[in-house]
């Protein structure tokens, strides 16, 4: 009724003005460029469809069918998973470790922090290539150094071995990871009221005590952060593929072959992008599944 | 002197488990290096070089540099790195500027949206965009890559840039209003210099992101559009060019985003420190 007279009208109706023309590129990329191919990715995983000719065959649910007898799948699904765990349970306790230390005084300590952004910005393919020069078995200093040290037979090898080679990646991953996550847990470092830690220093608790009873409780919110950032980048981050197709490409023996390297083999150099599509499906499940917990997280801190 | 006796061997103790670390971080790096300053030969010849001394020889960085697939493939990466980020952060800027300030209907969807985006696994995006692109006559083109590198890009940084342009004070939005400037321009003109150190890290995020990609880089680049990451896995995987040659080239590829990380690292570190886990 009083609308024409309402200070306040028109001051909403330029506003959603202003929000739509300040949105429209956004939105028009998003809307071609990513919940169109979303929903089409949804199709594919009906269809048998190459990229060659790309006419989909209707299929129904057999792409999913072929989940449960392809022996392929479940050894990459349990080979992710080993993956995962190895690069959560071992890479974040190892960067809490190195943000401890570089939370310490000492000299040089802002050269040390500076590098760890190296391996943050190093290119996970040029990473994968550094490793690979440096663990080797033809010119590797480092398998001869256990040589010469007697603890590995001659020419050793760490990525041609199939029992190891799926150990080898994981400890690449943690090079280009756990820099991360020590910068993560500094950062929540940072945050660390330091009168708490001083007094209790005062009372007599010891370091180890300080650590489990402030420290640690405090870090929390930041640990499940990288636990479940750890996860993501282990099941469908560059960990997963840059590292994998650069140093071993599966082998030896499909040994080290993951989900999502697996399912981007079957959509590209396999040709059957529904097959594909449907693998990075059961990635991304797994995924959400983190997002949520992770978005839990992190509204119940703010 | 109990308690000095312990802080010094704690202190032998902080220095020596930091030499390890950075000893870790540093030596791929090193070696990498190194490698790329011998020849082939020196390389494979054992044992090799910390157990032995190596004479430095340029040649591989000679090689690589006037090797045309290396450089034009340099060339290609900067080009869609720089147009991916002038995109992304424009796009994104005014996206971020609407939802973190402006009220309109469906503004906490399309933030918890840009959110879930982020969380999916790139390659559930890959499979689609490459048919999408082919329909288009864009796959193997350079703009066929902008557009999957922002893909990649647009909702992460959008996410960001929400977090940074949240902290510009609504008050300060409130008096250019009333002094009748338009929203569109106060982005411009107050919000982004305002907040310029955040912009920039995002700036230097998306650029690393684009320039450091490979998945995408190499399914939608097949033959005419070849980026400087697929060209190092051709490289390691290939017989194309010689160990010592193929680590200067990864050398080289990494010396930008490296560079721009030493150089902008206090801002880097200073940013991150600020609010990169809200």
């Amino acid at each position: 009724m009083a609308t024409e007279h309402d200070p306040f009208m028109p001051r909403l109706k330029t506003e959603s003005r202003d929000a739509a023309i300040l949105l429209s590129p956004f939105f028009v990329f998003v809307a071609v460029f990513i919940i169109y191919p979303l929903i089409a990715s949804f199709y594919f995983t009906l269809n048998d469809l190459t990229l060659s000719d790309l006419k989909p065959i209707f299929i129904g649910i057999d792409n999913y069918l072929e989940l449960f007898s392809d022996k392929l799948f479940q050894q990459a699904l349990l080979q992710t998973l080993a993956y995962l765990t190895f690069h959560t349970a071992v890479g974040v306790p190892f960067g809490l470790a190195m943000a401890l230390l570089f939370n310490q005084e000492f000299r040089g300590r802002g050269f040390a922090r500076a590098c760890l952004l190296i391996p943050w910005a190093t290119p996970p393919i040029v990473a994968a290539m550094l490793m690979y020069v440096l663990l080797n078995s033809g010119f590797g200093p480092v398998p001869y150094a256990f040589e010469i040290a007697g603890l590995l037979p001659a020419q050793f090898t760490i990525f041609g071995n199939p029992d190891l080679a799926l150990l080898g990646l994981a400890i690449v991953s943690l090079w280009k990871s756990c820099p991360l996550f020590a910068f993560l847990f500094l950062s929540g470092l940072q945050n660390l009221p330091s009168e708490v830690v001083e007094s209790a220093r005062v009372y007599g608790a010891s370091g180890v005590a300080i650590f489990r009873r402030v420290t640690l409780p405090f870090l929390k919110p930041v640990l499940a952060v990288n636990c479940i950032l750890s996860g993501i980048l282990a099941l469908s981050g560059t960990q997963a593929f840059d590292i994998v197709i650069g140093i071993t490409n599966g082998g030896p023996g499909y040994r080290t072959y993951m989900l999502y390297f697996l399912a981007w083999n079957q959509a590209f150099p396999w040709n059957r992008l529904g097959y594909g599509s449907t693998i990075a499906y059961v990635v991304t499940i797994i995924a959400v599944v983190f997002a949520l917990v992770l978005l839990r997280i992190w509204y119940k801190r703010k | 002197m109990a308690y000095r006796k312990r802080t010094l061997s704690r202190r032998i103790g902080v220095y020596v488990c930091v030499l390890l670390v950075l000893g870790f971080i540093l030596s791929p790096y090193l070696l990498g290096i190194v490698t790329s300053f011998e020849s082939e030969a020196e390389l494979v010849g054992r044992p090799p070089f910390p157990f032995k001394a190596i004479t430095p020889v340029l040649d591989n960085y000679i090689y690589i540099l006037s090797y045309m697939p290396f450089s034009l493939a340099f060339i290609d990466s900067a080009l869609v790195a720089v147009t991916t980020t002038c995109f992304v952060m424009i796009a994104g800027s005014m996206g971020a500027f609407a939802i973190a300030h402006l009220r309109f209907r469906g503004r906490n969807f399309l933030f918890n949206f840009v959110v879930v985006v982020y969380m999916l696994p790139a390659l559930a995006m890959l499979i689609p965009i490459v048919v999408l692109l082919k329909e288009l006559a864009l796959l193997d083109t350079i703009i066929g890559m902008v557009f999957a590198h922002s893909v990649l890009l647009l909702p992460l940084m959008t996410w960001f840039l929400v977090g940074i342009y949240e902290s510009v004070p609504a008050d300060i939005l409130e008096a250019l209003q009333m002094d009748g400037t338009s929203r569109i321009r106060s982005l411009f003109r107050e919000v982004i210099p305002l907040s310029r150190f955040g912009f920039f890290l995002i700036l230097v995020f998306s650029f690393v992101t684009s320039w450091n990609d490979l998945m995408f880089a190499n399914t939608v680049g097949i033959v005419s559009v070849k980026l400087l990451q697929p060209r190092i896995l051709e490289f390691m995987s290939g017989a194309r060019v010689m160990h010592t040659q193929m680590a200067a080239a990864g050398i080289l590829s990494s010396l930008p985003v490296v560079a721009l990380a030493i150089v902008l690292q206090r801002q880097i570190i200073a940013g991150i420190m600020k609010g990169a886990i809200k």
